[in-house]
């Protein structure tokens, strides 16, 4: 084959005329015609197969393109720019000669390197408008979408999923049971201490809870409805610390992260349900759900540790409970893998704990001491999911 | 085996053309082959994965490049004529109306909570009608594959409604489960003869004359040994069906034959769940072999899973976040390449091969016709994962 150079120079010049025989269909009818194959200068001349047969098509060279994918076997497919028209030939002579004037034609796959650049450029794009979706456009449009969810719906939604989340965290905890923990006394400081710390003109009516779970944990759902693990009470040393978890839900409630967090799931999971389309199983998507889950932002974070500060600034509390708290769950949590830390939704980290370290003055503890004990032995009583 | 249902059209119509033509008829051909399959398959999934799931079209495209030109008639390939680029935009179309509904969806579980029975009225609509663009999605992919399939470079094409086609579906579909299945063969002749009375290559449109209860005999038999062979006479009858469908469909002057076996229905659905399963344990096996081994060498690493989430319940912790990266990297390539390597590839070389052509038809006659092509794929269908190939 001449190089592309040499092709160029002799151009339509080419003096060989190479004739063969093929079969046309015309894209008009299904019939199929024996034609006549002359390769001309400037481009391919197609006559009916008898003497003196007329000329069903001429096609210019560059026009020329392949209709399959180029194999060993087999005859050969031609079509001319988007026309319907297509021609087949077999015969190699000619295949040679139509592939030497029509650089689409040339039977090669292109180059690992040109396959190569073209999918890395394909990738590095793609990468880029996942990450600007999510790192960008889904949070706004999520916290934007939570700030115009009405509260009574918050409410609603928050009540309908204190149970199944329970449950699912029971689960995860490895208890059988999971109950509320109701001794009189507890409730009645752990009330006493909500009412110090919810803001005076909030729209949510904060429920605040224990359950009987050994995990030092405690989360905030849409609307107000907040849960402490027992495994927390049992941790905390002093009532200041379980004063800082609670202003810090309260922080999330008030900031909806919960109910962001959660459009923000539903809009990872279409995601990359259609990315990977797979919305018929939506294992994808649960999948997608649990990685913004993990993904509980930094920013909420630091939004809920703010107005956590100012929650208990307003009620005359330290905010060292709260640093001390976090200071101890990292010493507990250890040095976990790099990996799982950095998938954490608190991560341990200085600049939070010294925002902790300025509200951290000498103030009169959040519970007296016969409170603090009732609020421990809160689980004294115990009430059951209903099953 | 004889056929004690089928009426005795097994062999040849009456009208099997002129003298000279072949009284056998002409069979389809198929001549793909593993190889290129697998080649396409493997890099198909490859690309799939490297783009995010974003090359999915161009390589759904590419292989059905390579299958429609392996098949052939009269010694002419059929050719796939579709882009990557029209089935992206029907995609990003359906994807709109999705979000629509899932967004509304999600409107009425805010505003109600999850218990509510409002809450389930509006799951159970949610549920129907997905179920009804799963139809629709069926039958809209099917008008672009025909539309975008020629041979002797013709379009074969499909009109009628997705619509009425969907509330067919969705009408017969309700009556076979309250008949529990029984009379599941007139929901499959039903949309038969919807489907194949409007459809047609060029200007010659295709007709269908079969009733259900010519069926209804050999499906209350496979239908009632359904669980005891373990679904094994369901393949049963789809080849009888497949069969007697050929034999009553028509396009102007040449009728079909079909001599599809069970056996081989039976072997392809063997060899690929069979391999499917031993490819899943195998993988799964490695992956507990590794994730014993890290935890071996790193034991804190389980002990600090708990502390990954300390304010929201709804992450329990990364081991699951694994499990589903797992699922996307690991299981959905493999099961991907098997299923074209040894399920779509072998039903083409079985099924198509089956179908013999009787009659003479003088194809100079067949003109082109004028539907308009569609400038989106399939849409709906690849959103809802509704397409064979």
């Amino acid at each position: 084959m001449p190089s592309t150079w040499a092709r160029y120079r002799a151009g339509p010049a080419l003096p060989v005329v190479v004739r063969g025989t093929g079969s046309y269909f015309d894209g008009e009818s299904a019939a199929r015609r024996g034609v006549e194959v002359e390769v001309a200068p400037g481009g391919l001349r197609i006559l009916e197969a008898r003497a003196g047969g007329r000329e069903l098509a001429f096609w210019r060279y560059r026009e020329l393109r392949p209709v399959d994918e180029p194999t060993s076997d087999g005859p050969r497919r031609i079509r001319a720019g988007n026309g319907r028209a297509r021609l087949v030939v077999e015969d190699p002579a000619l295949i040679a000669a139509l592939s030497a004037r029509a650089p689409r034609l040339a039977a090669r796959e292109p180059g690992w390197t040109r396959l190569g650049l073209r999918w890395a450029g394909l990738l590095i794009l793609s990468i880029a408008v996942l990450l600007a979706t999510l790192g960008l456009g889904l949070p706004r449009f999520a916290d934007e979408a939570a700030r115009i969810v009405p509260h009574q719906w918050e409410t609603g939604f928050g009540e309908s999923l204190v149970e199944p989340v329970l449950r699912a965290l029971a689960r995860f905890d490895g208890a059988d049971e999971v109950a509320f923990c109701t001794a009189s006394r507890g409730v009645e400081s752990l009330d006493d201490l909500t009412r110090r710390l919810a803001p005076a003109a909030s729209p949510y009516r904060f429920v605040v809870r224990v359950v009987n779970l050994e995990m030092v944990n405690a989360f905030a759902l849409p609307g107000g409805q907040i849960v402490i693990a027992e495994g927390l009470l049992r941790f905390a040393e002093s009532p200041d610390e379980v004063a800082g978890v609670l202003a810090h839900e309260m922080g999330h409630v008030l900031h909806r992260h919960s109910t962001a967090a959660m459009v923000e799931a539903l809009g990872l999971a279409f995601l990359f349900g259609a990315m990977l389309g797979d919305f018929g199983t939506g294992v994808i998507g649960a999948g997608a759900e649990t990685l913004v889950g993990l993904r509980f932002r930094r920013e909420a974070e630091a939004e809920a540790d703010g107005r956590a500060l100012a929650l208990l600034g307003h009620a005359g509390l330290s905010s060292r409970g709260l640093a001390d708290f976090f200071e101890r769950l990292q010493r507990k949590a250890g040095d976990g893998s790099a990996a799982l830390r950095l998938l954490s939704t608190h991560p341990p980290n200085e600049s939070r704990r010294r925002g902790f370290e300025r509200g951290a003055t000498a103030r009169p503890p959040s519970l007296d001491e016969p409170q603090w004990k009732s609020l421990r032995e809160i689980c004294a009583r115990q009430q059951p999911l209903d099953p | 085996m004889r056929d004690p249902v089928l009426p005795a059209t097994h062999g040849l119509p009456e009208d099997a053309g002129p003298a000279g033509a072949p009284a056998a008829g002409r069979r389809l051909e198929y001549d793909g082959a593993c190889g290129p399959v697998a080649k396409i398959a493997i890099s198909n999934t490859l690309l799939t994965l490297a783009t995010l799931g974003v090359y999915r079209f161009w390589g759904k495209t590419r292989m059905r490049r390579y299958l429609w030109s392996r098949v052939s008639f009269l010694g002419d390939r059929a050719e796939y004529t579709g882009t990557g680029r029209e089935l992206l935009l029907g995609f990003a179309a359906a994807i709109v109306v999705l979000a629509l509904l899932g967004g509304a969806l999600f409107g009425i579980e805010m505003a109600t909570g999850i218990d509510h029975p409002f809450y389930w009225a509006a799951q159970g609509i949610y549920s129907l009608v997905v179920l009804f663009l799963v139809f629709v999605a069926e039958y809209r992919a099917r008008r672009y594959r025909l539309i975008r399939t020629e041979w002797r470079s013709i379009r074969f094409a499909q009109d009628g409604s997705s619509l009425r086609y969907a509330l067919l579906a969705l009408g017969w579909a309700a009556v076979t489960v309250l008949s529990l299945g029984t009379t599941y063969v007139v929901y499959r002749t039903r949309l038969q003869r919807y489907r194949t009375t409007r459809t047609s290559f060029g200007d010659r449109r295709f007709e269908f004359e079969g009733r259900a209860r010519d069926l209804l005999k050999t499906w209350l038999l496979a239908w009632l040994f359904l669980l005891p062979t373990l679904g094994l006479t369901y393949l049963w009858y789809r080849a009888r069906e497949f069969r007697y469908f050929a034999e009553k469909s028509r396009c102007g002057a040449l009728s079909f034959t079909s001599d599809l076996g069970t056996g081989s229905l039976i072997r392809i659905v063997f060899v690929f769940v069979l391999l499917t399963l031993l490819a899943v344990g195998l993988l799964l096996a490695a992956i507990a072999a590794l994730a014993v081994t890290a935890f071996a060498l790193n034991p804190e690493l389980a002990g600090s899973i708990p502390w990954a989430n300390a304010s929201l319940p709804f992450d329990l912790g990364g081991s699951e976040l694994a499990g589903y990266v797992i699922a996307i990297a690991v299981f959905f390539p493999v099961i991907a390449v098997l299923r074209m390597l040894f399920l779509v590839h072998p039903l083409f070389r079985s099924v198509l091969p089956s179908v013999r052509v009787i009659g003479e038809e003088d194809y100079g006659a067949i003109a082109q016709s004028a539907q308009s092509m569609p400038r989106q794929g399939e849409g709906l269908a690849d959103a809802l994962d509704v397409g064979a190939v």
